[in-house]
C-alpha cells in the first residue's frame, strides 16, 4: 500500500532530474531527511508523520527553489494521491 | 545570462557537431528550466535548419550558424509546430539574409506561421507524401504526432543519421542541464510533458509510430540529447499518466 513518504521519494526522484541530485540530497538533510544516490529515502527524522514531512518539504521547496520546484511535481504528485485514494495534503 | 558556459568537456559557446555534418546551435542560460535547441544538417548542396530559436536568442544563434556554414547556404528550415520559442527568429533570419527559405512543416502550422511576419514559402508535408528528398538522395521522413501538443505537430527522421528530431517531444524541464541526457533526465522529461501533453492515450498512440522506426538518437528541442537507451524514454513517455484535466475532474 502506497504512503506518503513513497510520494516525498517521488518528488525526490522528480527534482533530482530539475536541479541534481548534489542540491536535493544537500536540502532533504537540511530537513533531517537522508536520502541516497538513487533517490530513496534512507531515514527520517524522528517526531513527524511522513503526511507532515511531504508537507514541509513541499513547502521548504517552494521557498528555496521557487515555483518550477512545484510545478514540476504538480501533475505526478496529484495522479500518485488520486490513483492510491490518499487525501491530498497540499 | 546566455551564453558561455562549460559542460564537462564541452564548449557551449560553441556550435558542437553531435553527429557527421549535423550541429547543435543552442545556448546555456543559467536561470531558465526551459533552453532550445536548434539544431542544423549540413547535406552540402541542401542546409536544413531545424527549429532555430525566437527573438531574444536570434544573436547567439546567428553567430553559432555563421560558425559553421555559410548562413546563405540554408534553404531548408524545418518547424515541429508553431510555438514562438522555436521560430520567431525566422523573420530575423529573411531579414538578415534577405533570402526566403522552404518551411517543412504540416499545413496546420502553415495557417499560423505567417502571423509572426514570416514570408518564407512551405513545403507542406502532409501534401508531399510525408518526406522530402535532398539533393544528395538523403531522406527526411515526417512522422505526424497528432495532439503531441498542436493538432498539427510533426517530428523529423534523417533516415542517414537516424536522428530523430523531435521538437517537444522528449524535451526537459531543467536547471540541471547537460547538451547529452544524464542518468536522471527521464524525470526531467516527465515533469515537461506531464503540463504539455493531453493525455497518455495520445501519447501512447503517438509514441507506437516512433517505435516503426531505427532511431539511433533523439533531439529535441528543449532539454538534452538521448543518444543512449532510445526505448526506455519511448516507453516512459508511453506509459506516463499526463492529462490533468482528467485527474482533477470538475
Amino acid at each position: 500500500m502506497a504512503t506518503y513518504r513513497d510520494a516525498l521519494e517521488l518528488v525526490i526522484r522528480r527534482e533530482f532530474g530539475v536541479y541534481g541530485p548534489e542540491k536535493i540530497i544537500d536540502f532533504a538533510s537540511k530537513l533531517g531527511i537522508t536520502v541516497g544516490r538513487n533517490g530513496n529515502i534512507i531515514s527520517m527524522p524522528p517526531g513527524k508523520s511522513d503526511r507532515e514531512l511531504l508537507v514541509e518539504f513541499m513547502k521548504r521547496l517552494r521557498e528555496e527553489f521557487g515555483e518550477v520546484s512545484v510545478i514540476s511535481c504538480r501533475v505526478a504528485l496529484t495522479n500518485f494521491f488520486v490513483k492510491n485514494r490518499l487525501e491530498n495534503p497540499l | 545570462m546566455l551564453g558561455d558556459t562549460m559542460g564537462g568537456d564541452l564548449d557551449y559557446s560553441r556550435a558542437i557537431e553531435v553527429d557527421d555534418g549535423i550541429y547543435w546551435l543552442g545556448w546555456t542560460e543559467e536561470n531558465s528550466a526551459f533552453r532550445s535547441n536548434p539544431y542544423l544538417i549540413d547535406d552540402g548542396d541542401d542546409v536544413v535548419l531545424i527549429e532555430p530559436g525566437s527573438v531574444p536568442h536570434f544573436n547567439i544563434f546567428y553567430k553559432k550558424l555563421k560558425s559553421v556554414v555559410e548562413p546563405e547556404r540554408v534553404n531548408y528550415i524545418f518547424v515541429s509546430h508553431q510555438d514562438p520559442d522555436l521560430c520567431t527568429g525566422i523573420p530575423l533570419l529573411e531579414e538578415k539574409l534577405n533570402k526566403r527559405f522552404k518551411i517543412l512543416t504540416h499545413t496546420r502550422t502553415t495557417f499560423l506561421l505567417p502571423f509572426y511576419g514570416i514570408k518564407s514559402e512551405y513545403y507542406a508535408v502532409d501534401m508531399h507524401g510525408w518526406k522530402l528528398v535532398l539533393k544528395s538522395g538523403r531522406e527526411l521522413r515526417f512522422i505526424f504526432m497528432p495532439y503531441c501538443h498542436f493538432p498539427g505537430m510533426t517530428v523529423m527522421y534523417d533516415t542517414k543519421s537516424r536522428i530523430l528530431f523531435s521538437g517537444d517531444l522528449f524535451g526537459g524541464l531543467s536547471y540541471n542541464w547537460s547538451l547529452y541526457a544524464d542518468e536522471w533526465y527521464i524525470e526531467a522529461m516527465k515533469a515537461f510533458h506531464e503540463h504539455y501533453m493531453p493525455s497518455r492515450e495520445i501519447l501512447r498512440h503517438n509514441m507506437s509510430k516512433l517505435e516503426k522506426l531505427d532511431i539511433r538518437m533523439i533531439a529535441p528541442q528543449h532539454g538534452s540529447i538521448i543518444r543512449e537507451d532510445v526505448q526506455r524514454y519511448i516507453d516512459a513517455l508511453k506509459n506516463l499518466e499526463c492529462g490533468e484535466y482528467i485527474l482533477l475532474g470538475d
